[in-house]
């Protein structure tokens, strides 16, 4: 087990340098296929390891493996490790599967791009930071894990950089990325500080008794790992730069963006479970930040017009639901749905990708209508993702509200409304994109640049696609709900507890969530029949629109706080410090030196002689005075 | 009369002397070499005087040294001299003056 | 007594042959007097036990060195001359005063000093087996840095010597400060601009066309 966990974590890397040292040696054609290869080479070996964690009793499926020390000082010592439970080989699973069929994909969808061998090197870089960030058998492997996932999201949301916007929206998402790896560096300081380790089995076992539960330190670790959470899943208020992240390549938005680095931070939080729970007050902030992002998402999702930027707002939604849950203790809800919404939001990224493929690149809705006829396929598959993502099944957004419906007080009743509030959101968004899409008149444009003949798109783009659609249905089957057995949860409990909700909550909630869900998506179905009612209802809500488009003001609000201070602050010491202060003292500088020079550049003849006989009269007086001394 | 070494030193500065006048007073680029010669085998002839004062041979080492350098400045000075003499047709130090202020 | 007469000869010869370089109007005859002045020096270097110095003064400085001056000097032919205009009067007795003042501090310094000290030393003073004891020993760093020195002086003495000479001053100067070409500047400048890395120089209009 040891080996093929080594190598389902080193496969990808080993693809990189492959890539990267092949160079243009090798054809695009043979790029994409060798990183497609590394990556499913990656994915047999974290299957293995999944059947070779299943096979052993319950009681024992916690391993560490440790290459060598990493770094070792004064009471301090950072093995090379990786943790392999069932936390992790869950992760390991849906990263390296989904990946990989993310990365067949993309064969079809970047082909002919001129830097198609870069692109599945990062791609494959990614896989690699991704499997180390789930696989670290301690904080600090997890924060280079952090921080390298931030870096190949950094490199693939500006893949085109010819352009303004992509390298505008890297940015954004790298410094954002990076308020959250500070946040997990303050953690792990106290952590070294309290417990003197970073290793998880350490920290968790040592915590209670060296922090202290509810202490300041507690508090601080918590925070610090939440902030950490909150940056890279896109949640309040750190999630501005999700929806900016969609000007990279589509199957990096399914791959980073929604199926597996987002939701990192819902794994840090089950993964540091206890630590949340020695700060009692930090993880009800998890849960409000959760229910607040997923109401915003939810509402900003229903003025988008960007077909990748309304799945963008339901990722951050979806999330919000796993931070829910995760900050009510329901670890096991919260992964089950991070594993079902990995599979349908990768489809729903992936179908609309073909859409956006067969329509030579537009991405707006409104230019769209009636494809359904063109790509029956591609509809079929959406709805699949479409009616996951509502709720009607996998039941884990369900099975998420139930458990607090069962946890009860505040918390729970707050999760438990704000997520059938966000049922009905997810549902009219949903069908909406849907209807405005596939359905209705086809648009100018879509007669234009659709082309039928063409198919709906390459078999290594289908085919995933539908891989990942059985995924997301079958996926359901580990957990169906209405009290039935929950085979994932108890798969988890170990690693990660649950709530488990009676039979009777199971099937209020997931009755109510299926009426709101079915309501909303029937209502705007009916919607969008007449034009007329559409600018109607538009008008009604007008306020709750103009700022769910400007997007409740997040941007306006760091340019004003953050940016727009720093640039004057900028400006002005470039006034007054750079411009008086420093060029001052270099203007007086090189005025002494010039007007130095210009008086004793006379003496510089040029004459040989001169100087050699000013260097013999300099002698001469020298020798003179040297004398004198001697005989004095 | 002894032969102390304060006379060989004596005929050094001597040397010394009549070899700094000429880098005074010519002005062709060669002889200038030639008193710069004259110059460095002065110094020679003190080290060597002090070597055999002291009874110690570094000062002999010393003035091979200085002959490897005095031999190297004779290359390059020559060099020069050739270089300028190919483009300019009068040889006067007085007059090569491009590094002027 | 005969070292001492040796001494006295030699003495002379060198100071006489030494002010006949410096003096003598015919760079010729400069440099033959040089070599007398070396060989004279060289006795002096015998005097002084210093037999290895003495042969590597006649054989290397006297032999070699010199027969490379003679040589430039039979290259360059009249040209070597002295310039025709001569030094003033006054620069000639500042040299002087300068000269002999340095010469009159060393005499005074070392005639002051008491130098009775009279070292015994073997007979292998001065041989080349000691010479080279110390030159490949504790002088091994100055040995290894003058050998460096003289391979730059040659290598230096190679680019000088085989540059080809950009002009000379009878003929048309190669680089012009205010002949112009005849070609229109503009073009000629964009084209030489693109072909060299090397910035070409835009000169200002002649009057006569603005």
């Amino acid at each position: 087990m040891q080996t093929l966990s080594w190598l389902c974590l080193l496969l990808p890397l080993a693809g990189v340098a492959l890539l990267a040292l092949a160079g243009t040696r090798i054809t695009r054609e043979q790029a994409a296929w060798l990183g497609t290869g590394f990556a499913f080479a990656s994915f047999l070996s974290a299957a293995a390891v999944f059947f070779q964690v299943l096979g052993e009793g319950s009681s024992r499926r916690e391993h560490v493996f440790t290459l060598y020390t990493w770094a070792g000082s004064a009471g301090l010592t950072v093995p090379l490790s990786i943790q392999i439970d069932q936390l992790s080989v869950v992760e390991m699973l849906i990263v390296a599967g989904v990946g990989a069929l993310i990365v067949m994909y993309s064969i079809g969808y970047m082909h002919g791009d001129p830097k198609q061998r870069r692109f599945f090197a990062y791609l494959d870089l990614f896989l690699f930071s991704m499997l180390l960030l789930v696989m670290a058998g301690n904080f600090l492997l997890l924060l280079a894990g952090w921080g390298l996932v931030g870096l190949s999201s950094y490199l693939l949301i500006g893949f085109w950089h010819e352009q303004e916007a992509p390298v505008q929206a890297a940015k954004k998402a790298f410094v954002m990325n990076a308020i959250g790896d500070v946040g997990i560096a303050v953690a792990i300081f106290f952590m070294v500080r309290d417990l003197g380790t970073t290793d998880y089995q350490s920290v968790f076992h040592g915590a209670a008794a060296g922090i202290g539960r509810g202490s300041a330190d507690a508090n601080w670790i918590a925070i610090g790992l939440l902030v950490g959470a909150v940056a890279k899943s896109a949640q309040i208020p750190l999630h501005t730069w999700l929806p900016d992240a969609m000007e990279g390549p589509t199957p990096v938005s399914a791959l980073i963006h929604a199926a597996t680095m987002v939701t990192a931070g819902v794994y840090l939080v089950a993964r540091a479970h206890v630590l949340f729970e020695l700060a009692p007050d930090v993880q009800r902030l998890v849960a409000v930040l959760g229910v607040a992002t997923l109401l915003m998402a939810g509402v900003i999702a229903l003025v988008q017009t960007d077909i990748k930027r309304i799945i963008a707002y339901s990722t951050m939604s979806q999330i919000g639901y796993m931070f829910a849950a995760v900050g009510t203790g329901a670890y096991a809800a919260g992964m089950f749905h991070l594993l079902t919404h990995a599979f349908f939001k990768a489809l729903l990224f992936l179908g609309a990708g073909i859409v956006i493929h067969a329509l030579a690149n537009e991405q707006d809705v409104r230019k769209m209508g009636g494809l359904s006829k063109a790509l029956p396929r591609t509809t079929m598959l959406m709805w699949v993702g479409t009616i996951a993502l509502i709720g009607f099944f996998p039941l884990s957004k369900d099975e998420i509200l139930a458990g607090d419906l069962h946890h009860g007080g505040g918390m729970g009743w707050l999760v438990f409304v704000g997520g059938l509030v966000g049922a009905a959101f997810t549902g009219i968004y949903a069908v909406r994109l849907m209807r405005l899409v596939f359905y209705g008149e086809q648009s100018q444009h879509v007669k234009e640049h659709l082309h039928a003949e063409h198919g709906e798109a390459p078999w290594t783009m289908f085919w995933p696609v539908a891989a990942l659609a059985a995924g997301a249905l079958l996926s359901g089957l580990l957990a169906v709900g209405f009290g039935i057995t929950n085979v994932f949860a108890e798969f988890l409990s170990q690693a990660a507890p649950n709530i488990d909700p009676t039979a009777g909550e199971d099937v209020v909630t997931t009755l109510l969530a299926w009426a709101l869900g079915a309501g909303g998506g029937y209502y705007v179905w009916r919607l969008y029949d007449s034009p007329a009612r559409v600018v109607a209802v538009r008008r009604r809500f007008e306020t709750m629109a103009t700022i769910a488009e400007a997007k409740f003001g997040w941007d306006e609000l760091y340019s004003n706080i953050g940016y727009r201070p720093a640039v004057w602050t900028a400006r002005t010491l470039d006034r007054l410090v750079e411009r008086w202060v420093i060029g001052g003292s270099i203007w007086v500088t090189r005025t002494i030196v010039d007007t130095v020079a210009r008086g004793t550049s006379a003496a510089q003849s040029g004459v040989v002689r001169q100087y050699a006989t000013v260097l013999a009269a300099g002698a001469a007086v020298l020798a003179v005075y040297f004398l004198g001394k001697a005989s004095l | 009369m002894h032969i102390g070494v304060e006379y060989f030193v004596s005929l050094s500065a001597i040397i010394f002397g009549i070899g700094l006048f000429g880098v005074f007073t010519r002005r062709s680029p060669l002889i200038l070499l030639l008193s710069v010669e004259l110059m460095l085998n002065a110094c020679n002839l003190s080290l060597v005087a002090f070597s055999r004062y002291w009874g110690e041979q570094s000062g002999q080492v010393f003035a091979l040294v200085v002959m490897g350098i005095a031999a190297s400045e004779v290359v390059v000075g020559l060099g020069l001299v050739v270089a300028v003499a190919r483009r300019k047709a009068e040889l006067d130090v007085d007059r090569m003056t491009t590094l002027k202020n | 007594m005969t070292y001492d007469v040796v001494f006295v000869a030699a003495a002379l010869l060198s100071i006489v042959t030494a002010l006949a370089a410096v003096l003598s109007g015919n760079p010729f005859h400069s440099a033959l007097s040089l070599i007398m002045n070396l060989v004279s020096l060289a006795t002096m270097y015998l005097l002084l036990q210093a037999d290895f110095l003495a042969a590597a003064q006649v054989i290397v400085y006297a032999g070699a060195v010199m027969i490379m001056f003679l040589f430039v000097i039979a290259y360059l032919g009249g040209r070597a001359d002295e310039p025709t205009h001569d030094t003033p009067l006054w620069q000639l007795a500042a040299a002087a005063i300068a000269g002999g003042a340095i010469v009159i501090e060393i005499v005074v310094a070392v005639a002051t000093q008491a130098l009775q000290r009279h070292a015994a030393v073997s007979d292998q003073f001065g041989s080349p087996a000691s010479i080279a004891n110390g030159l490949f020993s504790r002088y091994l760093l100055a040995f290894e840095a003058t050998s460096i020195l003289l391979l730059v002086a040659a290598v230096g003495g190679v680019v000088l010597g085989s540059k080809k000479p950009a002009s000379r001053v009878d003929e048309p100067d190669a680089f012009p400060d205010r002949a112009r070409p005849d070609a229109p500047l503009e073009l000629q400048a964009a084209v030489m601009g693109a072909e060299t890395a090397f910035p070409v120089h835009h000169v200002g209009q002649r009057e006569d066309e603005a």
